[in-house]
């Protein structure tokens, strides 16, 4: 059993599907904290309550490392903000890109700490993510790192380790199944009639429109199966190893195996997951959320059909 | 296999187990006053239903003193099994709770800022009402979901920043509004209902707070 774990994190593929996770997860980071600036946010949101900002960070018995280290005023807020923008950019160019990650990943978290009422679930995935990213080989394509190293930004299509892309796949399947599994409001099931999404769209505080007309049919009805489908969708998301796990394994018999693997049953899950995120995207004000998910679903993709999809710049 | 083959599975089983520690879906303590909250007596009510028609007969003081003590064991124990890994799991503010809309509220609250700009027998004029055309002041910013998340919340006491936020909302509307006078802040909680019942029109003010020019 033991040979076979360390199997499983053995072995080397291309850089490149690790690298557009690292590409698409960085714009959607340098994105957000633009945003911030572009709103006229930075002090409110990085600042203490003495300079206008909303934080208690000096008041309260734990304070943050940042403010321990730095005073609070204007310029901390800023240079805070500055630091991780830079990071982001940095990482999203791949220039040092494992210090780049690492930076991110404690200024990111010394914002959470001085404003956690800001700090929602998806940042705290980000960070997840940027702890693979502190010492995975994501910079050896597509990057300035690549660029120096060979001198071609495409890199020399040497192989890296794989682990760290399986690790993302796993954080994946973590969350879906982890946001099912903590689904414990009657409104997720047949008792509560399924009207969690229905009621999630009355809420104006996330609604992107005003969604009342979800009370007429058939309106309620698609927010039913929509409630239903997450569920059942959030539910299983495991068994795409199983599924993966029959195509490694084509060659052993089983009628499960064989239906599953003729069918591609992991594309069910792992397309179902794409939509729902655009769904949500066009349907609520989550911010980042349904990007940041999709920026890490490349890790699905193998990096040499990676390679037939993009062939001019797949190196 | 090398032995650097056998260090990295390791360390990954490793980074694994700490991270599955921290997502273990073990309840959090629930307190007696806690247990008072609407919803969860809503919720303590269907189980008393469900249990008694599987032939499961508890009074409801029975079923909170299950609740209360059940969840004082397994948060206490999730507490303990996180304790090895919080310096380093707070250094990065890393998690695995994942409870994306585990429960949808039924009493969705929306963020309201009133301006009045004479003396008290002025009205107060909205400027901001979410999701309503007749006041869409300074929108792009209270729908950004970090501003959401300092004032959103169904808690019966406001966020540690809600006053910080209501500070910062005020001076941006004496900047705005240059014949304002004073500045109100509250969250309006209605109730949802399913689509086949009726209406509740009740709209419950909370955390309504008010900043004056002078105070600012």
């Amino acid at each position: 059993m033991w040979r076979a774990w360390v199997a499983l994190w053995t072995g080397t593929e291309h850089p490149r599907s690790l690298a557009l996770v690292r590409i698409l997860l960085g714009a959607v980071i340098l994105m957000e904290f633009l945003e911030i600036w572009r709103l006229d946010l930075v002090v409110p949101l990085f600042g203490v309550a003495d300079v206008g900002g909303m934080s208690d960070a000096l008041t309260r018995a734990n304070t943050p490392l940042y403010y321990q280290a730095f005073p609070g005023t204007v310029r901390s807020a800023v240079a805070l903000h500055a630091v991780i923008s830079v990071a982001a950019l940095s990482f999203l160019g791949g220039y040092f890109t494992r210090t780049s990650a690492l930076v991110l990943l404690l200024g990111w978290a010394q914002f959470a700490q001085i404003l956690p009422a800001a700090d929602r679930g998806i940042d705290t995935l980000c960070r997840d993510v940027l702890w693979i990213f502190t010492v995975a080989p994501a910079g050896a394509c597509w990057s300035f790192d690549a660029l120096w190293k060979t001198g071609d930004f495409r890199g020399d299509d040497s192989h890296v380790v794989c682990w760290p892309r399986k690790l993302i796949l796993v954080q994946l399947i973590a969350i879906y199944f982890l946001a099912g599994v903590q689904k414990t409001g009657i409104h997720w099931y047949p008792m509560g009639h399924f009207a969690s999404l229905y009621f999630i769209l009355q809420d104006p505080a996330i609604a992107r429109f005003d969604f009342a007309f979800t009370a007429r049919q058939p309106w309620f009805f698609f927010t039913q199966v929509g409630s239903a489908v997450t569920i059942l969708f959030q539910d299983t998301y495991p068994l795409v190893l199983l599924w993966g796990y029959y195509r490694r394994t084509a060659d052993r018999p089983g009628w499960l195996r064989g239906l599953s693997n003729r069918w591609r049953f992991e594309l069910l899950w792992i397309l179902t997951g794409a939509v729902f995120h655009l769904l949500l995207a066009a349907s609520m004000e989550l911010g980042i959320f349904p990007w940041a998910m999709l920026a890490l679903y490349p890790a699905w993709i193998s990096p040499d059909l990676l390679g037939r999809w993009l062939p001019r710049i797949g190196g | 296999m090398t032995r650097r083959d056998h260090v990295r599975a390791a360390l990954i089983a490793i980074a694994l187990l700490a991270h599955g520690v921290y997502a273990l879906p073990l309840p959090r303590a629930v307190t007696d006053t806690m247990l008072h909250e609407d919803w969860r007596q809503r919720d303590i009510l269907r189980w008393q239903g469900w249990l008694a028609s599987a032939g499961i007969s508890l009074s409801v003081p029975q079923l909170e003193g299950i609740v209360v003590r059940g969840s004082a064991v397994s948060g206490g124990l999730h507490k303990t099994l996180k304790r090895p890994l919080k310096p380093l799991f707070t250094l990065t503010q890393s998690d695995q709770a994942w409870g994306l809309f585990a429960a949808a509220t039924r009493k969705p609250e929306r963020v309201v800022v009133e301006v009045r700009r004479g003396g008290p027998s002025t009205p107060w004029e909205p400027v901001l009402r979410r999701l309503d055309p007749c006041c869409t002041w300074r929108e792009d910013q209270f729908r950004y979901r970090r501003i959401r998340g300092v004032w959103d919340g169904n808690k019966d006491r406001a966020k540690a920043a809600y006053d910080p936020f209501v500070d910062w909302v005020a001076r941006n509307a004496f900047a705005d509004f240059p014949d304002a006078e004073r500045v109100r802040v509250h969250l309006e909680q209605s109730r949802s209902v399913y689509p086949w019942d009726e209406p509740d029109p009740e709209v419950k003010i909370r955390h309504r707070r008010q900043r004056s020019r002078s105070s600012l």
